[in-house]
């Protein structure tokens, strides 16, 4: 091969006689036209790639009618899909499967069905994002194409001729280091060709890659509604798009390095000249300082393409983690969870906080204890050593606070484990956090006893610890038996959770068999008279007299001029007649039947019998309800017989008086004929 | 008002003669009217029928308690407690009437008072006693065999007659 390239050059350019020298020129006549066919086809990559990544060229993504006309499509068919949607959410409802519980699919649907329609708007600015940015990094090396072609041309690429013909006086043979050098300038070469290639497809291929993803944009939406196929479609959809869009500026920042040291690469040489004891191998036009610079642009532009990539995948986790809020921000406040969870939490709350801190700096159980705690500290003398109260108070305090907070970041771990024993492991065997935040998950799942919540109770504090508090106060009492709940209204002692025991207790019929005393005695519980009465009233539905006696006894039964009523039988009767029958109905069997026995409440309650309301009881309440109030009905219909036999009598008094009337000329002609016959 | 209270209590097939029962029959009745079919819970308890009753019990011109019997006939009947070939027979002896106006008088129930809720009558009634009576009106006879009453259901003298005046 050498043979056939070393003869042409002898015969062309007048070999000298030296037969090294024309291998040499042999040589770096191949070189020659081997680096000046790559450099063109650089310079071509170089020159293309600029004229894509221009915004001009970029405009074409987001300009295109037959994308537009697509994305419509898919749009209005994935709208079809929100039906299924909320027929497997009230599946997912029915059958108490949590992932497609309402409440937890509701935000992502409402997301979802609202953004679906915006999902090519959303898609086009972040692709505009990414091209403003690429826009910016591109204006700075605006004629790249030129720049990168001319810097890796032949000429520029390795030691001139003339500084051949000095230099290599020192060298002992200069066959070898143009081979050298030559086999480096086509590797080197080369290489830039690969980068300059893969940048401009990836450029390329990013046109129709960013319009397919935003044609399927409403499938990503749609996806995002479900669970099982979020991360197939959604978090994909995010991953490709992000990917993409910020490929190019990333990778254009990295090629504007490249390109800046290809466009200084003269200055730095001119720099460089005017220092002195540079040699020239290492000085400028330097073999080893010329090949540093394109190595540098080399390495800039090959992980700049690495870069781009990773740096897009970065972005699309962080658009992840945004939507992540996003939804957590639609649960709390968006309608739906809003109207339906939120709008009844939030009345629970503004009620519990009501009744915590008061309305208008008026009233308010923490006013009560602040009370209570100020009258204590009165009666029971001066802080402990070295520490005022009120220190003691916050320190404790901060620590409290900061084992909820660990408690609690703990147990947001905690609730992703769905092996129970791994869970009572950690409850029973854990540091004291770990202990905490296990039994606090156990707790919500209802797989505490009595002994553990009441032994957890106690690990956080107990009754002085405002931890041990939450814990209690989180408790679901309702879903205990009566016992439970009768052992926990026992042995806690905080007021509050007393007095939420105390409630459920009311509701749940727990006090049926409780005397008016021992009413009397929960009620004292609540300091306000509303809450007393409140408590009562939830008591009433099964110990009807009793609440209504102890109400009576605290004096909290007033009549409508606001006189407190003293007399049982007429509270009685008034709370009777004040209540609907529906109301009454819902009373306990027991409280029922009392009112029943009860000749005066048995006939106000008697009273608001009529047609309608009767012939409506058999399907409100069940036989043995039916059966007590039978008794009503069988005295009403008494009553209403004696009305109607009275009535009859009185109409048949009325018309024997003007039979009689009607009779009197008659009997009067008589009894004159009768004298005028004795006469 | 008072006076539609006490005829809907008196000719509503629920409620009419409730008093007069036996408690434990009553009980009894009040458990199965909740299992029964929904169209004979409400033809039970509503006002249509009772005011349907009424003027039955006007054209046939029955008292007070006559129709008081009759209406306890038609819920026994239509609680699947009595037998609907024995109503005739029923009728005539509760309410001390001859065969002929008791027939005319069943006639007139089947075919206009249970028209709306005859299939499920025909179903409970094949539930309960296994068989019905001719496709046409009722054909039985007081002498019809004991069995087709529930006789534990209901308080009965013998036979398939049920005492509903001797009851207290």
């Amino acid at each position: 091969m050498l043979a056939v390239l070393v003869f042409p050059y002898q015969a062309k350019a007048a070999c000298p006689l030296n037969p090294g020298d024309c291998v040499t020129g042999a040589l770096q006549e191949i070189n020659k036209i081997l680096l000046e066919g790559v450099g063109y086809v650089i310079a071509w990559a170089a020159k293309t790639l600029e004229a894509v990544v221009r915004p001009e060229t970029q405009a074409i993504i987001t300009n295109t009618f037959v994308v537009r006309e697509s994305w419509r499509i898919v749009r209005d068919f994935m709208n079809m899909f929100f039906i299924l949607f909320l027929i497997i959410m009230a599946f997912g409802t029915i059958f108490d499967i949590d992932k497609y519980h309402w409440r937890n699919l509701l935000p992502y649907l409402l997301i979802a069905a609202l953004l679906i329609n915006f999902s090519m708007v959303i898609g086009e600015y972040i692709i505009k994002i990414g091209n403003g940015l690429a826009a910016v990094f591109l204006r700075q090396i605006s004629g790249f194409g030129n720049d990168m072609a001319n810097g890796f041309a032949l000429g520029e690429t390795f030691p001139n001729q003339e500084f051949s013909v000095q230099g290599l006086a020192m060298i002992a043979n200069n066959s070898a280091r143009v081979i050298i050098t030559a086999l480096f300038s086509i590797v080197f070469l080369i290489i830039a060709l690969f980068a300059f290639i893969a940048a401009l497809l990836f450029a390329v291929i990013r046109i129709p890659i960013l319009w397919l993803l935003l044609i399927v944009s409403p499938i990503a939406w749609a996806g995002y509604v479900l669970p099982n196929i979020r991360a197939k479609t959604w978090s994909k959809w995010w991953n490709a798009l992000i990917s993409w869009s910020f490929f190019l500026p990333v990778y254009l920042f990295f090629l504007m390095f490249a390109v800046m040291f290809i466009r200084r690469k003269s200055e730095i040489e001119a720099s460089i000249s005017n220092v002195q004891g540079v040699s020239l191998f290492t000085g400028p036009g330097g073999a080893l300082s010329d090949l540093l610079f394109y190595i540098l642009t080399l390495i800039f532009m090959i992980f700049g393409l690495k870069a781009a990539y990773s740096v897009g995948s970065f972005a699309a986790e962080g658009a992840g983690k945004l939507m992540g809020k996003l939804e957590s921000g639609v649960r709390k406040y968006a309608p739906g969870a809003a109207y339906v969870r939120g709008a009844w939490e939030g009345l629970k709350a503004r009620g519990e906080e009501i009744k915590e801190k008061g309305i208008l700096g008026f009233g308010g159980a923490q006013r009560a204890r602040e009370a209570e705690a100020r009258m204590k500290g009165w009666v029971a003398g001066l802080p402990g050593p070295g520490q005022a109260p009120a220190a003691r108070e916050v320190a404790k305090g901060t620590i409290e606070k900061q084992l909820m907070e660990k408690v609690n970041k703990l147990k947001s771990q905690f609730e992703m484990i769905s092996d129970l024993g791994k869970l009572r492991r950690l409850a029973f065997t854990g540091s004291k956090d770990q202990q905490l935040a296990a039994r606090e998950v156990l707790r919500d799942r209802g797989e505490l006893s009595i002994d553990e919540l009441l032994a957890t109770y106690q690990l956080y504090g107990g009754r002085s610890s405002l931890a041990a508090q939450n814990f209690a106060k989180n408790i679901d009492f309702a879903r205990m038996s009566s016992e439970e709940r009768s052992r926990l209204f026992n042995e806690i002692e905080d007021p509050e959770i007393k007095r939420k025991i105390i409630n459920i207790r009311a509701e749940k019929g727990d006090l049926r068999s409780a005397t008016a005393e021992e009413l009397q005695r929960y009620a004292t519980l609540f300091t306000r008279e509303g809450d007393k009465i409140e408590f009562l009233n939830k008591a009433q539905k099964f110990a009807f007299e009793e609440a209504l006696r102890a109400q009576v006894n605290l004096g909290l039964i007033k009549d409508s001029a606001g006189n407190v009523i003293t007399d049982l039988s007429k509270a009685l009767a008034d709370k009777v007649r004040k209540m609907r029958l529906d109301d009454i109905l819902e009373l306990s069997k027991g409280s029922l039947r009392g009112l029943i026995q009860n000749p005066e409440t048995s006939r106000i309650i008697g009273a608001r019998l009529n047609k309608e309301t009767i012939a409506s009881l058999p399907g409100k309440v069940d036989s043995e309800v039916m059966e007590i109030l039978e008794e009503v009905i069988s005295r009403r219909k008494r009553e209403l017989e004696t009305e109607e036999t009275e009535r009859q009598q009185r109409e048949a008094a009325v018309q024997g008086e003007a039979q009689a009337r009607a009779m009197q000329p008659l009997v009067d002609a008589i009894r004159e004929l009768t004298e005028r016959i004795r006469r | 008002m008072a006076d539609e209270l006490l005829q809907y209590i008196n000719t509503s097939p629920f409620y009419a003669g409730f008093d007069l029962e036996e408690k434990e029959i009553r009980k009894r009745f009040l458990r199965n009217y909740l299992i029964l079919p929904p169209k004979l819970r409400e033809f039970l308890i509503s006002e249509a029928t009772a005011t349907k009753i009424a003027a039955l019990s006007q054209t046939f011109r029955l008292s007070v308690n006559q129709t008081i019997l009759l209406a306890m006939i038609i819920r026994y009947t239509v609680s699947g407690n009595l037998f609907i070939g024995d109503m005739p027979a029923q009728i005539s002896s509760s309410l001390e009437i001859d065969q002929n106006t008791a027939l005319e008088i069943a006639r007139a129930i089947t075919s206009q008072l249970f028209a709306p809720v005859i299939e499920d009558i025909k179903k409970l009634q094949l539930q309960k006693f296994g068989k019905l009576p001719g496709s046409s009106a009722p054909q039985s006879s007081p002498q019809r065999p004991p069995q087709h009453i529930a006789g534990e259901d209901l308080p009965e003298t013998g036979g398939n007659i049920i005492d509903l005046r001797n009851k207290s």
